[in-house]
């Protein structure tokens, strides 16, 4: 491979691109986002265009920088978004208006919430993005929270809609296991691991319960024979997994548009949230059936299990509908408010 | 080159020639004077076909050039003062390697086809003889006869157009600058001021070099002449989005003026990487670099998908 001068520094890798919706004018966006931040960058690989991958810690060396701006010639972009944001991402959106000027418009669009507030890192990332918006850098700052106007008052008051992925057909028509659900969360506060896990173990019919961390110690409390650490996934191993269960449990307690999910309704699997607050989606079918009110309560989340787990086995194909047209709508919201951010 | 000249040309450069010593036979300078009068002789046929080209005739019979007043006026003229001259003749440029001294002097057309292929000096920075030959003859080695590639260049006004450089495609400045006179596209690229929106080249990116050189931006100045004038001048800039030039010459320890025709004419095809990053975004590996012939691959990757022309707004 070519000698990289910059570690976390690429341009339209395989993984973020090749799940990545089209659009003949959106096509034509430079996303730029971390490449070590995982959930920012799979919602940014299902959005169309272009995708510049630079590191979250090390600022970007000559090279890399020429590069950048050698990529933005080449595509003629003018359109620059930055999915999150970070001391490295300031210093490039700087360089970048100071240099390209008119000729280029730049965007933030932040995927935080106010919960993730205890990391300081955060408000100082959103203190700089205002910063740099005061300061003419960037045309217009957006959110993927809705109503983050009321953290910050500058943001866009519109809610940007992540795209789901864009699967073809090489997991149309994937078995799946009835019995199989997967947990696919951190061991943290905020992810509620063991109330998921309580729940999945409480819920009949459930004979396999995949999870990618472990839940230790709730052994004392529940039978977790059941129970089997796959480790995390990226990528087609994630959507292979993602496919082969009957339904996905990421009830969190906290969230802006979680990609799990949106990844699970891509391959046709049901995965329950917590209230994600949506006003889009909110009287949707399948937000009523995958929205789960109360995240504390392992007995109320296995009710929800259990319901999409036996609507996916008696009525196949009314469930199929309810996501495809959950999906298609997502794909259309999702489209129209880049198209309204970027003033295209 | 001041000897070079004036030894080749004392008639025209009116230096005295210098002193050798004679063979003492009548045979050899009568040889020597015949040889001198083909020299000359081939030299104002291709001074007429300059002229030809100049005046948009090229249906002309070369002995009916040949024999008119107004090509023998043409031909009495000197210094920077020559019409009618094609915009391919770039007289100015041209002097500019002739010694100050000798400069009003002498006829820079007969001059160029006196001496041009022995000199290597060129009618104008975008005439790449190199190049010429290469496309003309598949031969980069081959251009050692600098005077009928420039009138085959000057004399080819149809389809398919014979460009003069490698940074220069007569269908793309067509097609952008809508251009269907009489002459090569080049000699309309090189007489035009107006460049705001027009592309001329797959891999010259005008906005990119707008970055270093904010003076192209408005469109009046030609950018490739420019960019080749720093070239001459020993000043690098980056031209091209994905040939990083500095990383280029120094990675591969090249001694050139000009990076980006260099890679187009040597270096894509010797697998040089353009920039750090190319092997990685392109998928390939040490192995892949060194066996397979990868040319058209990176040309492929440093050339642009054509929307440069909608820069200038």
């Amino acid at each position: 491979m070519g000698e990289m001068t910059t570690a976390g520094f690429g341009f339209n890798e395989a993984r973020d691109i090749q799940h990545a919706h089209t659009h003949p004018v959106l096509d034509r966006v430079l996303h730029v986002v971390h490449a070590h931040w995982h959930g920012v960058r799979s919602a940014t690989a299902c959005a169309p265009g272009l995708k510049l991958l630079i590191p979250h810690e090390e600022h970007l060396d000559g090279e890399a920088m020429r590069h950048v701006y050698g990529l933005i010639t080449k595509f003629d972009v003018r359109k620059i978004v930055f999915q999150s944001y970070s001391d490295i991402a300031d210093t490039l959106a700087r360089d970048m208006k100071k240099r390209l000027g008119p000729d280029v418009d730049l965007y933030v669009v932040t995927h935080v919430t106010s919960a993730q507030f205890e990391h300081h890192f955060e408000m100082r990332m959103l203190s700089l993005i205002r910063n740099a918006y005061h300061l003419g850098v960037f045309k217009r700052i957006a959110s993927v929270k809705p109503n983050f106007t009321s953290i910050v008052p500058e943001y866009w008051p519109e809610t940007i809609i992540n795209y789901m992925p864009n699967i073809g057909l090489e997991f149309d028509g994937m078995m799946f296991d009835p019995s199989a659900v997967f947990v696919p969360i951190e061991n943290t506060w905020r992810k509620n691991l063991y109330t998921n896990i309580l729940a999945a173990c409480n819920t009949e019919g459930i004979e396999r319960i995949y999870t990618v961390n472990w839940p230790s110690a709730l052994e004392t409390l529940a039978d977790l024979s059941r129970l089997q650490l796959v480790g995390y996934k990226r990528g087609l191993d994630l959507l292979t997994t993602l496919g082969s269960v009957s339904a996905v449990l990421a009830v969190t307690l906290a969230e802006c548009q979680p990609m799990t999910q949106l990844e699970a309704f891509a391959l046709g699997t049901p995965a329950l949230t917590g209230p994600l607050g949506l006003a889009e989606f909110a009287s949707h079918e399948l937000t009523r059936v995958c929205e789960v009110p109360h995240l504390d309560n392992p007995a109320l989340i296995s009710q929800y299990l259990k319901r999409i787990i036996d609507l996916r086995t008696s009525d196949p194909a009314a469930l199929a509908e309810m996501i495809a047209d959950y999906n298609q709508l997502r794909a259309r919201l999702a489209e129209e408010r880049y198209l309204m951010l970027l003033d295209l | 080159l001041v000897s070079l000249i004036a030894e080749q040309s004392p008639a025209i450069l009116r230096v005295p020639k210098p002193h050798r010593k004679r063979e003492n036979s009548q045979d050899v300078l009568a040889r020597n004077h015949d040889m001198r009068s083909d020299v000359r002789s081939t030299a104002t046929r291709m001074a007429a076909r300059i002229y030809r080209a100049s005046i948009g005739r090229l249906d002309f019979d070369i002995n009916h050039i040949l024999g008119s007043p107004e090509f023998k006026r043409f031909l009495a003229q000197t210094g920077r003062a020559i019409t009618p001259l094609t915009p391919l003749f770039d007289v100015g440029y041209y002097l500019q390697r002739i010694p100050k001294s000798l400069q009003p002097q002498i006829n820079p057309v007969l001059h160029f086809c006196l001496h041009g292929d022995d000199t290597g000096l060129a009618p104008t920075r975008l005439f790449h003889a190199e190049y010429v030959a290469s496309v003309l003859r598949g031969d980069m080695s081959a251009a050692v006869d600098l005077v009928s590639l420039f009138v085959s260049l000057l004399e080819n006004v149809e389809p398919p157009f014979i460009s003069p450089h490698p940074l220069f495609e007569p269908e793309i400045w067509t097609a952008s600058s809508g251009y269907t006179g009489p002459m090569n596209p080049a000699a309309d690229f090189l007489a035009t001021t107006n460049f705001a929106g027009k592309s001329f080249s797959r891999y010259f990116s005008t906005r990119l070099y707008a970055q270093c050189r904010p003076n192209v931006r408005h469109g009046t100045i030609n950018p490739l002449l420019m960019y080749l004038q720093d070239c001459e001048a020993g000043i690098i800039e980056d031209v091209n989005p994905m040939l990083h030039a500095l990383f280029y010459k120094n990675k591969y320890q090249l001694n050139m003026s000009d990076p980006l025709t260099h890679y187009i004419m040597e270096g894509a095809g010797h697998g040089f990487e353009p920039n750090p990053f190319a092997s990685s975004e392109l998928g390939l590996d040490v192995l892949t670099l060194s066996t397979f012939d990868l040319k058209q691959l990176f040309l492929d990757y440093i050339s642009m998908p054509g929307r440069e022309e909608q820069w200038a707004r």
